[in-house]
């Protein structure tokens, strides 16, 4: 068999022993409790007490900034090869860069005009 | 043209071909299955990622660079594309008060 | 390696993008917004790069290729930008007091259409496929927000979701194609892919990589063109969408499409591969068919010229049946196709500007009902409203009839008789639906629940112009159809058929 695979397979085969392991030990190790108290049930034993449910609505406020977030956050694949070959692409690929930039710049300018960026 | 030998060490096309495939197609059917938006945006979001897998899958076994690049371009438009359809998303909802597409059935005929 | 100079040949669309920007730093920016001067300037960016385009058109003699070849300059992309800038101007003027009557004031209206208008006049000269497929993005998601953008309205936003998510899904299929070409040969040049298959021995049947790319292409460009039987959105859409939307996208997206598409099927594929010529017939068939009889049986204006765009797709198909296999310059009728789209443009948009007339409170009321007496109360707009659809039916002497005359002959000088026999059928249903609504206009009676036209200036100007340019072209078409058939010849400059 192909090495690659070999380990590949070794790894799944080490990470299904130790998550099974985990568990097997547990059972046999551990102290059952013989009383169902009701704290046993909750989602975080000795922690905070959860309020509501998890199934709620978000108000698209969160969206509106996530996606301004992922927009620009997005623009830095096209920067990050260029930042690594700017030596090679000379003087023109800089001022490409500077005019991509100032694009997106104004992009920016235009979210917070709109109040886009405001947490009302 | 064509050079294999980075894929050596790895699965062969196919195989990397086969898992885009599926993922296109699981793509497509949660467009034309699910009946929630959201659900229907990342049934999108799936077929474009699965385009992702099969360019860079061809870069490498072409050995060149073009399928890469077109990658990256690739994710930012489908970006903007999924960030428009959440907005239109949104704008449905206020007027609508729901996102279930089989509600939406005013322009018939 | 990139040089400078070669900026000049996108010189129009750098044009349309800065003006757009300009528009918006104006609208936004400062928020002292005035829509006639951000009409104005919006309209002066689409007349400079005409300028820009027209000095392109003849310092080119010979197609070359430009920005490492992922960008064809050759008259097919000047004929094409020419189109998309006078249906965005059209789409301008109408939109200048449609938008204030049904109370939508977005300062972002114009410079979206201006982004629209660049992404669109890029898609017609790419001659690479990531190039071709970066346009349509630009495009496609201006003109879904463009969609939505009454935001009151329901339909709007129904019409914008409808969009989006058949869009989305067509681009899936389309860049998926991309992907499986590239596999094939490891190039996404259109040109490549002409001379890949220009080899001996290449061929779908040796490449299935190609092939499955090539049929998720056609898919993608299908739903983009609304072609049967991907084309169910479009009557949805177009009938949801304002008014000067539907304008904008029946003419200025569908001729983008078109050309992007034509330029794929004629440069690298319908010449060496016959087994594309029965697909595409039998697409040619059913987009002729479907959009035709649906039409039928409409009783909204709007929602029946989008059924009848789905028909003038299926004719613009039925030519590209007869491409010959020899070479373009074997059936110079082809150039039909431009000429087509132009007539198309003109005659839709001056439809269209008829349309925006029909508003009640701030709502859009389009129903062909309405029409009722309008001969009586306002002559000069019912003869100009028949006047188009008359040019739409392809009734002589109209721009409608010339275009359509060419492309029959281009089926039918390629060969393709029965895809012709087809396409009369639909053009024998199509004048009787045109005729529906005139009939309504000089026939039938006022509705009793009458509302003043809202005529506007712009839109009047829209509609005198498109008339007269309906009617000129149609009595002398000839240097226009030379031109057009120069600009489709030029694509044998890439190889392929």
């Amino acid at each position: 068999m192909d090495p690659a695979w070999l380990s590949a397979l070794t790894f799944l085969g080490v990470a299904f022993v130790v998550a099974a392991g985990a568990l097997v030990g547990a059972r046999l190790l551990g102290v059952k409790s013989r009383v169902d108290v009701p704290t046993r049930r909750d989602t975080y034993e000795c922690g905070e007490e959860p309020e509501g449910v998890a199934w709620v609505r978000f108000h698209p406020r969160y969206y509106l900034v996530a996606l301004l977030f992922v927009l620009f956050d997005v623009e830095t694949v096209f920067i990050l090869p260029w930042a690594l070959n700017l030596d090679d692409l000379g003087l023109l690929a800089l001022v490409e860069m500077v005019v991509f930039v100032g694009i997106l710049l104004l992009g920016w300018a235009y979210a917070v005009r709109k109040g886009a960026i405001e947490w009302q | 043209m064509t050079t294999t030998a980075g894929l050596a060490a790895g699965p062969g096309l196919h195989a990397w071909l086969l898992l885009a495939a599926v993922l296109f197609c699981i793509g497509i059917y949660g467009v034309l299955s699910r009946r929630n938006l959201v659900a229907i945006l990342c049934s999108v979001e799936l077929m474009a990622n699965a385009v992702n897998i099969n360019l860079v899958a061809f870069s490498r076994f072409h050995g060149d660079l073009l399928g890469q690049a077109f990658a990256l371009f690739s994710v930012a438009l489908t970006v903007a594309e999924v960030g428009i359809g959440l907005a239109i998303v949104i704008l449905v909802y206020r007027a609508r008060k729901g996102i279930d597409v089989d509600e939406l059935d005013l322009l018939r005929g | 390696m990139f040089d400078p100079g070669e900026l000049n040949f996108i010189g129009p669309e750098i044009a349309v993008f800065v003006f757009a920007l300009l528009v918006l730093v104006h609208d936004v920016m400062f928020k002292q917004r005035n829509a006639t001067i951000s009409m104005g300037v919006s309209l002066m960016g689409l007349a400079t790069a005409a300028v820009l385009n027209l000095l392109n058109m003849q310092a080119v003699d010979v197609p070359r290729e430009a920005f490492a070849g992922a960008m064809a300059v050759d008259g097919f992309g000047f004929f094409l930008n020419f189109i998309v800038l006078l249906a965005a101007a059209g789409a301008l003027l109408i939109s200048h007091d449609f938008l204030r009557r049904i109370d939508v004031d977005v300062p972002e209206f114009n410079p979206l259409v201006l982004f629209v208008a660049f992404g669109m006049m890029l898609m017609g000269s790419a001659n690479d496929l990531i190039l071709l497929f970066i346009s349509l993005e630009v495009m496609s998601l201006g003109v879904y927000v463009l969609c939505g953008i009454n935001r009151g309205e329901l339909a709007s936003a129904e019409a914008a979701l409808k969009y989006f998510v058949m869009g989305a899904f067509a681009s899936g299929f389309l860049l998926m194609g991309i992907a499986f070409v590239y596999g094939g040969i490891g190039s996404t040049r259109i040109s490549a892919v002409a001379q890949w298959f220009a080899i001996e021995g290449n061929g779908i049947a040796g490449n299935p990589l190609i092939g499955v790319g090539v049929a998720l292409l056609l898919v993608g460009f299908g739903f983009k063109v609304a072609a049967a039987p991907f084309h169910m959105w479009t009557p949805d859409v177009y009938q949801g969408a304002p008014t000067p939307v539907t304008a904008f996208m029946a003419t200025g997206v569908k001729a983008a499409a078109f050309a992007a598409l034509s330029r794929v099927l004629l440069v690298a594929l319908l010449g060496q591969n016959l087994e594309f010529h029965t697909a595409l017939w039998l697409i040619a068939a059913g987009t002729i068919l479907m959009g035709n009889i649906g039409a039928l049986v409409q009783d909204d204006l709007k929602r029946m010229l989008a059924y009848s765009s789905i028909g003038h797709a299926g004719y613009l198909l039925m030519a590209l049946v007869g491409a010959p296999a020899a070479g373009l310059a074997d059936n110079p009728r082809l150039g039909g196709i431009l000429f087509y789209l132009l007539a198309y443009t003109v005659m839709t948009v001056g439809a269209f500007a008829v349309l925006s007339f029909f508003t009640r409170d701030g709502v859009e009321d389009t129903r062909i009902s309405r029409l009722g007496g309008l001969a009586d109360r306002h002559p000069a707009v019912a003869l100009a409203l028949s006047i188009c659809l008359l040019s739409l039916a392809g009734v002589p002497p109209t721009m409608g009839f010339v275009g359509k005359f060419y492309l029959f002959a281009a089926a039918i000088e390629g060969g393709a008789i029965g895809i012709a026999v087809v396409g009369a059928i639909g053009g024998a249903i199509g004048i009787y639906y045109y005729l529906r609504p005139i009939v309504v206009m000089y026939m039938h009676p006022e509705p009793a629940d009458r509302v003043e036209l809202a005529m506007n200036p712009a839109a009047l100007g829209v509609l005198g112009v498109a008339t007269v340019a309906v009617l000129v072209f149609g009595l002398v078409p000839g240097s226009l159809i030379e031109v057009a058939q120069d600009s489709l010849l030029s694509l044998a400059a890439w190889g392929g058929v």
